[in-house]
């Protein structure tokens, strides 16, 4: 059975060809892009859909590479982490993410960057609200929540007070 | 102020000390690369943390250097120090104190040259933007490191220190991207970081060991047949091995390892009974009483004022300070079950056997990357492991996912290694589950802590007694004579005998494990710490971020809000009444500040609502920090906002510390509020995301971080300090939400109605 395949992958046409493995089970779009065609920011989390580390973009939708047989992706728009910059030039939530330094061993950030970028194509300017539950199904451990809400807010051009989590170092004030 | 000449002279501290006795030149701590970048050799780690990018900042700070001329590299046991466990909020303390000084004797010995070569003194030469100045010469301060400067021996004498926040110069170049801004997150936004599951080798291999899911299940014989028949169905399989309970599948893909590893979904190959785990620990309502059943060690960890722990102190005890009026006492108990470690990565490391010298008839010199805190400490329990001397293993750490304890990281770097033996001369990747992620790699021991108070009507505590039970928090390789790796204990014993290890505590002094800041800050004249160590093994347990601090400062500060509520007073008030420590002072001032504390008492409350504070300086040794939460509660609890103070000494990165502060505080939310180990006879029962909650978006609280600088203070390390307060902090808005003390984590529904019932 001839079970080649053609999708776009970061605006690339893409030809694999064997969608299947040697004894003619599916392989899943993560395998493929992680060990196939090199992309590595897609992460391997847990395998099972449950963390949104592999989030990718199919056409404007965010989807789970770990969940995605790439057998059904015949002439899918895919978008990874790897695909946003253009020409060298970041995405703006990239540049939002690097100015707010939202990550800290970044593991979970290319797929918490892909479901926020399928959600400001939905809201261009979404609220606090609408960015948690958009990213409610991405697990982050070491906890720059706050950072990763007010980068998404950045990215949508709407104003990231920098008061709430600002450093203010002063001196040691003596007070009671 | 222009203090570009201002200089402290800073004496060395011990455990710099310590590290320029080991290591006692320029050039085991900084040298030059070829193309003249100055590179920093450290045996601290990254792990998520930006140990690399502070050690970067302390040696631009002190050479004025900028950020594209220096590196801290990864550390390898072919070349870096030996700084033991990337552990216990040391990294800047210890690591960063030793790259200062040496910094510092390398500025000094090139303002010297510089100077004489000039003929002016020394004070007449400028460091600004790389360059030494004298009047109109200039010179590039890197060509002044020679070689001989690199191979002098480090002055172990007090050196001037240039304090980085004071020189306006120096201030004003801090605040440019490059200086504020860790390198390696923005790799890691754009896609172009590589972590040590990314590598490819070669000639390489890809492997899977499967580990029974108790320490001592047993393989069954005919399900090892049946399983190694399917495996080999598989069409990239190469080869199935075991070693007492230990399977490993080598393969030629990730692909067809999965699938593999599909088949045991269908049986498990292990007879688990063996471990005979108790059915009380299925219930974690139960915790405490099976943890105080237990075979004890106890100790008293610390007194003052009260005899040793067989003539313990009471409320009815006469003590010179009952004087002050009639006691008010409490007494009252808390416990938080197992929770684990829970990183959004997969453990993975990397082996290879080589080697002409044959060691019973395989290669002899072995070669690992690993995510590893402590890579000479795996170094050391491989060769035990093995039979190898240290010399022919050699260790590179590789970036992994977050980690913020003991992890599976030693763990399955023994597991490549086991398995790549199996393959000499090709490397072998192997990389766990998630359900060995969350399953096998070692959790936090649960907790139970008593406490007994008294304080007098005036506010002053007078005594404070505390017992605490709980297995200990250190099964790190490294420190007794057979190796801490889990496959060690599970493969064949006949060859190289590995016994399970029963985790044990570090000594008070060095911060202890499960006595860690379980003794008060606060000024009371009596009191005393006896740590009851549970001696039995049913699951294996370690360090995991700010060990027993979690637990003891949330039972701590509960019992300090309990004392202010009998005494009818402001719980900062109380705090403040007994705590003369003016940097404790100062962060619980500010943090009332930030969150208008003042004003919160005569405050309307809505029912349901509440606020706490909670403080602790880490380790009683380390950084302070205070937290106010405040919380809504109607089944579950939300948190609204976190507001943080720390004084953390010596600030090197802003931002860098603010983040670890931040992600402390959210770690410690879901530690306090979501996090239980569900176990079972069978073994972890919650290893996958939907059994083992963890804070999520919709659950962030607005976050308020702010530092304390107290001038010329050393640095202490930013990334536990808030985790005790944090989870104190919530216990005490929680238990004012609902009108109801609550002492049992996590502070869930059925906790919350638990406390309400009683």
């Amino acid at each position: 059975m001839n079970t080649q395949l053609q999708f776009t992958l970061n605006g690339v046409g893409v030809t694999l060809a064997n969608a299947k493995d040697a004894n003619g089970h599916d392989r899943t779009l993560l395998d493929v892009l992680r060990h196939e065609l090199g992309l590595k920011a897609t992460r391997l989390g847990c395998g099972q859909g449950q963390c949104g580390a592999c989030t990718v973009l199919k056409g404007q939708m965010a989807i789970l590479a770990c969940e995605t047989w790439v057998s059904d992706l015949e002439g899918a728009h895919i978008t990874t982490l790897e695909g946003l910059a253009q020409s060298g030039t970041p995405h703006a939530l990239q540049a939002a993410f690097i100015e707010q330094q939202a990550a800290q061993c970044g593991f979970c950030t290319s797929g918490i960057i892909m479901q926020s970028t399928a959600l400001l194509q939905q809201h261009a300017k979404p609220t606090r609200a609408q960015i948690e539950e958009a990213l409610k199904d991405n697990l982050c451990r070491c906890g720059v929540h706050e950072r990763v809400i007010k980068a998404v807010l950045l990215a949508s051009g709407q104003a990231c007070t920098n008061t709430n989590n600002s450093v203010s170092i002063q001196g040691l004030g003596l007070g009671s | 102020m222009n203090t570009t000449q201002h200089a402290v002279s800073t004496t060395p501290s011990s455990s710099v000390l310590s590290n320029l006795k080991k290591k006692p030149k320029v050039r085991d701590w900084l040298d030059l690369s070829p193309t003249g970048e100055l590179q920093i050799h450290t045996g601290k780690v990254e792990i998520g943390q930006g140990i690399l990018h502070a050690l970067m900042r302390i040696a631009c700070d002190e050479l004025g250097l900028s950020p594209s001329g220096v590196k801290a590299l990864a550390a390898n046991t072919t070349r870096s120090p030996d700084e033991a466990v990337t552990s216990g909020s040391l990294s800047v303390q210890d690591s960063g104190a030793t790259v200062r000084h040496v910094c510092a004797y390398v500025r000094e010995a090139c303002l010297q040259v510089y100077a004489q070569q000039r003929c002016v003194a020394k004070e007449a030469v400028l460091i600004k933007d790389g360059q030494l100045k004298a009047g109109a010469h200039s010179a590039q301060l890197v060509s002044f490191i020679t070689d001989a400067l690199l191979d002098a021996t480090v002055s172990l004498q007090a050196l001037p220190t240039k304090p980085t926040h004071d020189n306006p110069d120096v201030l004003l170049l801090n605040k440019s991207p490059a200086f504020t801004q860790r390198q390696d997150i923005a790799q890691k936004i754009m896609g172009q970081f590589e972590y040590i599951q990314d590598l490819v080798k070669p000639q390489m291999s890809w492997g899977l060991v499967l580990h029974p899911r108790t320490l001592k299940g047993q393989l069954i014989p005919e399900r090892l047949s049946r399983f190694e028949r399917l495996a080999l169905n598989i069409s990239g399989i190469e080869r199935v091995v075991y070693d007492g309970a230990l399977v490993g599948v080598l393969a030629s893909s990730e692909h067809d390892l999965t699938r593999c590893a599909a088949l045991l979904e269908l049986e498990s190959l292990w007879d688990e009974s063996l471990s005979a785990i108790p059915s009380e620990l299925q219930n974690n309502q139960h915790i405490g009483d099976w943890l105080q059943a237990q075979p004890l060690e106890s100790q008293t960890i610390t007194s003052q004022g009260v005899g040793p722990y067989t003539a313990r102190v009471s409320s009815t005890t006469t003590s010179p300070s009952d004087l002050q009026g009639p006691a008010v006492s409490v007494t009252a108990s808390f416990t938080r079950p197992f929770v684990q470690h829970a990183s959004i990565g997969l453990s993975t490391a990397w082996a290879r056997w080589r080697g002409d010298d044959k060691v019973h008839g395989e290669p002899s010199q072995l070669e690992v990357i690993s995510h590893s805190q402590g890579i000479y400490n795996l170094r050391r329990d491989l060769g035990l492991a093995f039979g190898l001397p240290e010399q022919s293993v050699t260790v590179e750490h590789h970036a992994g996912a977050g980690c913020y304890g003991h992890n599976g990281a030693d763990d399955v770097a023994y597991d490549a290694a086991w398995l790549a033996r199996f393959k000499p001369e090709y490397w072998v990747r192997v990389q766990w589950r998630r359900e060995d992620e969350l399953g096998l790699s070692p959790m936090s021991a649960a907790m139970a802590v008593k406490i007994t108070a008294t304080a007098s009507e005036s506010g002053q505590l007078l005594s404070w007694e505390t017992d605490l039970w709980s297995q200990g928090h250190g099964t790190r390789p490294g420190r007794e004579s057979t190796p801490a790796l889990l496959g060690a204990w599970q493969v064949d014993q006949s060859v190289h005998a590995a016994p399970i290890l029963v985790a044990v505590n570090a000594p008070l002094q060095n911060g202890g494990g499960a006595e860690r800041n379980a003794v008060p800050l606060y000024d009371i004249p009596n009191w005393a710490v006896y740590n009851h160590r549970v001696l039995s093994t049913p699951f294996r347990v370690s360090a995991l971020r700010s060990l027993g601090a979690q637990v003891n400062v949330f039972a701590l500060e509960s019992v300090i809000d309990l004392l202010a509520e009998r005494l009818n007073m402001d719980p900062l008030t109380f705090r403040l009444n007994n705590l003369k420590d003016p940097r404790a002072r100062a962060v619980l001032a500010r943090v009332a500040q930030m969150s208008n504390w003042s004003a919160l008492s005569a405050r309307e409350r809505l029912d349901g609502e509440g606020w706490g504070l909670g403080f602790a300086k880490y380790k009683n040794s380390s950084a302070y920090c205070a937290v106010v939460a405040h919380v809504k509660v109607s089944e579950t609890v939300q948190v609204m906002s976190l507001d943080l103070c720390a004084d953390i000494g010596q600030v090197v990165h802003e931002d860098g510390a603010n983040n670890q502060i931040e992600g402390g505080a959210i770690q410690a939310m879901s530690l306090t509020l979501l996090e239980q180990a569900q176990l079972g006879l069978d073994g972890v029962r919650s290893k996958d995301w939907a059994h083992y909650p963890i804070a999520r978006f919709g659950q962030t609280p607005t976050l308020k971080v702010s530092l304390i600088d107290p001038m010329n203070s050393p640095s202490s390390g930013a990334g536990e300090c808030s985790i005790g307060p944090t989870a104190a902090a919530l216990a005490n808005a929680v238990s004012q939400a609902i009108s109801a003390r609550i002492y049992n984590m996590p502070l869930n529904a059925e906790n919350l109605l638990q406390s309400l019932e009683s």
